[in-house]
């Protein structure tokens, strides 16, 4: 299987190859094959390393690139499991859902804070929370609970109450996990994904019937998704009515999906390389069909998912057997 | 490297300065010296004076850039965890590390600009996304120092490219420096040597060690300028050969890269509040506006002098090579140096004497005539320049004025304001010696101008009649474009639209713009102390100033601060109105996420029908019930004249109207 990815490099977290080179690394401008292995289940990718993970173990990792901070380091040595589903938004409030170890969320007001909480300042914990999924946006979370009856959920700073996607209000303040109503009874089913990125303002869930719902803060939007929602609607990409969606991945600046035909599309900035348009193309400001050159696997080949870092973009490709 | 903490102390950048200006008052000193030489050497017509040649000026903002960079890197390689007044610490590990790594690059032989460039600027926009994210007064002060250091560094590229634009030699010169290795090296000797701060520096040993150094790196950048000079007279002549509109075409490449350089560290002043490094960039910006001080002055300030032809005359000219035959090689620089503000000028020993043979290829003095110049140009007469237009479109009627009394004593304004509830007050002579009033006059668009770089510092602006309306927004663009766009152009004649309204407001200019700071002063009465309120303000050491700056028609809304206020009218006239702490008033709630409370629902102008609403889908009931409510409350109000100043005792409400071209400063304290 093979990993590609483009855009920021600063870091090398995009270079698999050890040892790393000495040189200040470039950015990816195009989608480059930057890995391969038997298995690449899924990736995580933080703002200045990346984690490749196989399903079958979850807790480490099989590949690591790039620079990882004390901080990081420290969480997933003390407490690995909390290390695999925190989420960080760019106030530094970080969120640890309820996982195998866990059985409630737990929200503290930074990450060093999961190391050490003070007794006089504990997290905030959600009792009648469930979260199958939890991603962070740059003031707040988002959440989906688990089926039979999955339901989204938002909370965070109410100066940027278009990412919440509802109308605060003294029983459902802006701070507490409430459900967006708006993304409950779907004409092509529940949502099943849902994806922000931890500096971005612009969130996006993806229905069981292959729809992509996405919403945001246009004032912090607008530069590179000039028409984005203040309330969630399904986008169209392509022609005829639109593709079926499979994946989204979003990133501080620019959207990645991948089509149910096997396409990838994406929108926004491409300044960093994180859209694979080449160092000429500054944005996309529409919708815009992401031509990558497989090489080797160009043959009969299957998409996996794809990935979406601050300023890069990742994808998982698999050979067709 | 343990002397590196004693030797960077507990705000390096200070050290750093202050190292720095001992080194430039040496080079000063030698230069002129130097120059007294040759300016005997012109009277003699030894020598002729040329006029193409780095401006002192720049050529010190260039060593100065140097220094610096290789100051930041040690600082963050040797003592990271020294104490700083802000430390990066707590900010996002990775952007300190890919900040020290683009430190380390700048100081390699050969850096890649342009990739240093876009790593600062993604820790900077890293930065500015955390501006966004938190509550302005939650931000960790770590983010404004991350932004304003990177912000820094890449000012000191954009000087870099900016000098080699117009003279290639200086990039050989660092090239030289960094490859060489070699007088960075005993820097740091030196530096090692004395490793208890800058107390030693001003002993002689140092002095003396110093000046050996700095002769060397002079000689040094003499035979430098020797190498170099056929290379350069090249470039001048492919300079010449330039079509006009390839000239025009790199006049505007240099003066976008000023343009940059200037707003790279105003946004750092303006968005990160200078990040504990103010006075340093206020520092910069001095540097730099000396540098690019247009040709006249360049002219005035600065020559060169070659050899005059016949050299045979005094072998002491280091023109051994010319030849009444040949055209003159040499040429032989003369800059002056710009003035030194006295506090700059330390107590030295004199330089000791320099071997003009050596040295007169780069000399440079102030002026031939006189060699210690005044601090300052010498003052302009503003008073035959323009005013702003006094007109006024719209004057409301005054119904309860307040009254008007000359200057009160510190201890009567002391008893005013120790009364249960102190009322409003004209004083119409608090400040009437200003030189904002006076010599240096905010009524001149050029006055202002000449105190803004030209016009080219960026300022945050207001853009909409009042904050309370939906369309209402901020920007931040360069004074002249200020004063063009929103100033004087004349809003009066024409019924101008909302966004035409243009209100520097409540920004803290004096901080960012020492200049204008200059023209002011904080009136005594602002030290006096009121009694403790209960309010959630914190006690100020200082009084804060805002500037208020804007054309005819802005509006401060109906309000309340936390703070006692002197209200100085500078410029022009504003209508002030104001309802009393008991006032019934109604607030306004949350508006997307933040509290107006401070604010009231009542819209001056559009209760008395000064203004036309805003949107034309206003409930007519509530309105009427309203302007019912809002008919009943009791107020004072008056027209402030330029040099009176009103005092609004904290808690009152008050709305604040802009009648003609007006610029106020407000001092708030508690």
């Amino acid at each position: 299987m093979s990993l590609y990815a483009t855009g920021l490099n600063a870091w090398n977290q995009l270079d698999f190859t050890t040892p790393q080179k000495d040189q200040e690394p470039d950015d990816i401008f195009t989608f480059t094959c930057v890995l391969k292995d038997k298995h690449i289940d899924y990736i995580r990718p933080f703002p200045s390393y990346t984690l490749v993970y196989t399903t079958t173990n979850p807790l480490t990792p099989t590949h690591t690139s790039g620079f990882i901070p004390k901080t990081h380091q420290n969480l997933s040595s003390s407490n690995p499991h909390h290390y695999h589903y925190f989420a960080e938004a760019s106030n530094d409030i970080t969120v640890i859902p309820n996982h195998p170890t866990n059985p409630t969320p737990l929200q503290h007001p930074s990450l060093s804070h999961i190391l050490n909480p003070p007794p006089s300042n504990p997290p905030i914990t959600y009792p009648s929370l469930k979260i199958s999924q939890l991603s962070a946006f740059a003031t707040g979370f988002i959440a989906l609970s688990p089926p039979p009856e999955p339901q989204v959920y938002t909370w965070g700073d109410s100066r940027f109450t278009p990412c919440l996607a509802r109308l605060p209000s003294p029983s459902h303040p802006a701070e507490f996990p409430s459900p967006i109503t708006d993304l409950s009874s779907l004409p092509t089913g529940p949502i099943v994904k849902i994806a922000s990125c931890s500096s971005g303002y612009l969130l996006a869930a993806l229905t069981k019937g292959n729809d992509l719902y996405l919403w945001g803060h246009a004032g912090r939007c607008s530069e590179w998704y000039p028409d984005i929602p203040d309330t969630p609607e399904p986008a169209v990409i392509g022609d005829e009515g639109g593709k079926d969606v499979k994946d989204v991945a979003v990133g501080q600046a620019h959207i990645i999906v991948l089509t149910t035909d096997g396409e990838v599309w994406g929108k926004g900035d491409n300044r960093s390389g994180q859209l694979g348009l080449g160092r000429e193309v500054e944005m996309a400001k529409e919708w815009t069909r992401l031509n990558i050159d497989f090489g080797d696997d160009n043959g009969k080949r299957k998409m996996k998912g794809v990935w979406a870092g601050e300023m890069n973009s990742f994808l998982i490709v698999e050979p067709w057997s | 490297m343990e002397h590196m903490h004693h030797l960077m102390g507990e705000d390096w950048q200070e050290d750093a300065w202050e190292i720095w200006d001992r080194a430039r008052h040496m080079r000063e000193k030698s230069r002129r010296q130097l120059m007294d030489l040759a300016s005997e050497q012109v009277k003699a017509g030894q020598i002729e004076l040329l006029e193409d040649q780095p401006g002192l000026a720049l050529q010190e903002l260039v060593s100065f850039g140097n220094f610096y960079v290789r100051h930041y890197y040690a600082q963050l390689h040797f003592s990271a965890q020294a104490k700083r007044g802000i430390s990066l610490t707590g900010c996002g590990e990775h952007l300190i590390h890919l900040l020290t790594r683009q430190a380390r690059m700048l100081n390699t032989a050969r850096p890649d600009y342009q990739m240093i460039k876009r790593r600062l600027d993604h820790i900077m926009s890293a930065a500015y996304n955390r501006f966004y994210a938190y509550l302005y007064k939650d931000l960790p002060l770590c983010w404004r120092a991350l932004y304003t250091e990177a912000a820094i560094l890449k000012f000191w590229i954009l000087v870099m490219e900016w000098a080699w634009s117009q003279y290639p030699e200086i990039k050989r010169e660092g090239e030289k420096g960094r490859q060489g290795q070699e007088w960075r090296e005993r820097e740091f000797q030196l530096e090692k040597k004395y490793p208890h701060d800058l107390q030693l520096w001003k002993q002689s040993e140092a002095d003396t060690e110093w000046q050996r150094h700095h002769l060397e790196q002079h000689n040094q950048q003499k035979e430098m300028y020797q190498r170099h000079d056929e290379e350069r007279q090249a470039e001048q002549r492919l300079q010449a050969e330039l079509r006009p509109e390839q000239q025009d075409q790199k006049r505007q490449q240099e003066e976008d890269l000023l343009n940059e350089m200037i707003k790279t560290l105003d946004l750092a002043l303006i968005l990160a509040g200078g990040g504990g490094h103010q006075d340093s960039i206020n520092r910069m910006i001095a540097l730099l506006e000396e540098a690019a001080s247009p040709p006249s002055n360049a002219n005035r300030d600065q020559a060169i002098i070659k050899p005059n032809g016949s050299s045979e005359q005094d072998p002491s000219l280091d023109n051994r090579e010319a030849s009444p035959t040949q055209p003159p090689r040499k040429r032989t620089k003369l800059s002056l140096p710009p003035p030194i503000k006295p506090e700059q000028t330390a107590p030295l020993e004199p330089a000791p004497p320099v071997n003009p043979s050596t040295d007169a290829p780069i000399i440079t003095t102030s002026n031939l005539n006189t060699p210690h110049p005044p601090p300052s140009p010498s003052p302009t007469n503003w008073s035959t320049h323009p005013s702003f237009p006094p007109s006024e479109p719209f004057t409301p009627p005054i119904s309860n004025p307040i009254p008007r009394l000359p200057s009160p004593s510190f201890s009567s304004f002391q008893s005013h304001l120790s009364t249960p509830t102190p009322t409003p007050l004209i004083l119409t002579s608090l400040v009437p010696h200003w030189p904002a009033l006076t010599t240096n006059p905010w009524s001149k668009p050029t006055y202002l101008l000449s105190r803004t770089f030209s016009g080219r510092r960026l300022v945050p602006v207001e853009i909409g009649r009042s904050y309370t309306d939906p369309l209402w927004s901020q920007s931040i663009l360069p004074f002249s474009s200020f004063l063009s766009q929103y100033i004087t152009t004349s809003p009066s004649l024409s019924f101008p639209s909302p966004q035409s309204k243009g209100y520097l407001a409540q920004h803290q200019l004096f901080t960012q713009l020492p200049h204008l700071r200059n023209d002011i002063s904080i009136p005594d009465l602002c030290y006096t102390s009121p009694p403790r309120t209960n309010s959630e303000a914190k006690e100020l050491d200082e009084p804060l100033l805002n500037a208020w700056f804007g054309p005819a028609g802005t509006i401060t809304p109906l309000h309340t601060d936390p703070y006692h206020n002197l209200f100085v009218q500078v410029v022009g006239r504003k209508y002030i109105r104001l309802y009393p702490p008991s006032t019934k008033m109604r607030r306004m709630g949350r508006e997307g996420g933040v509290d107006m409370g401070n604010t009231a629902e009542f819209d001056v102008g559009l209760l008395e029908g000064w203004d036309e609403p805003p949107d034309d889908d206003r409930e007519k009931m509530e309105e009427e019930e309203k302007r019912e409510e809002f008919r009943g409350l009791r107020y004072v109000d008056c027209i402030l004249e330029p040099g009176e100043t009103l005092y609004i005792p904290v808690g009152w409400w008050h709305y604040v109207r802009g009648l003609s071209v007006s610029f106020s400063v407000s001092f708030w304290w508690n």
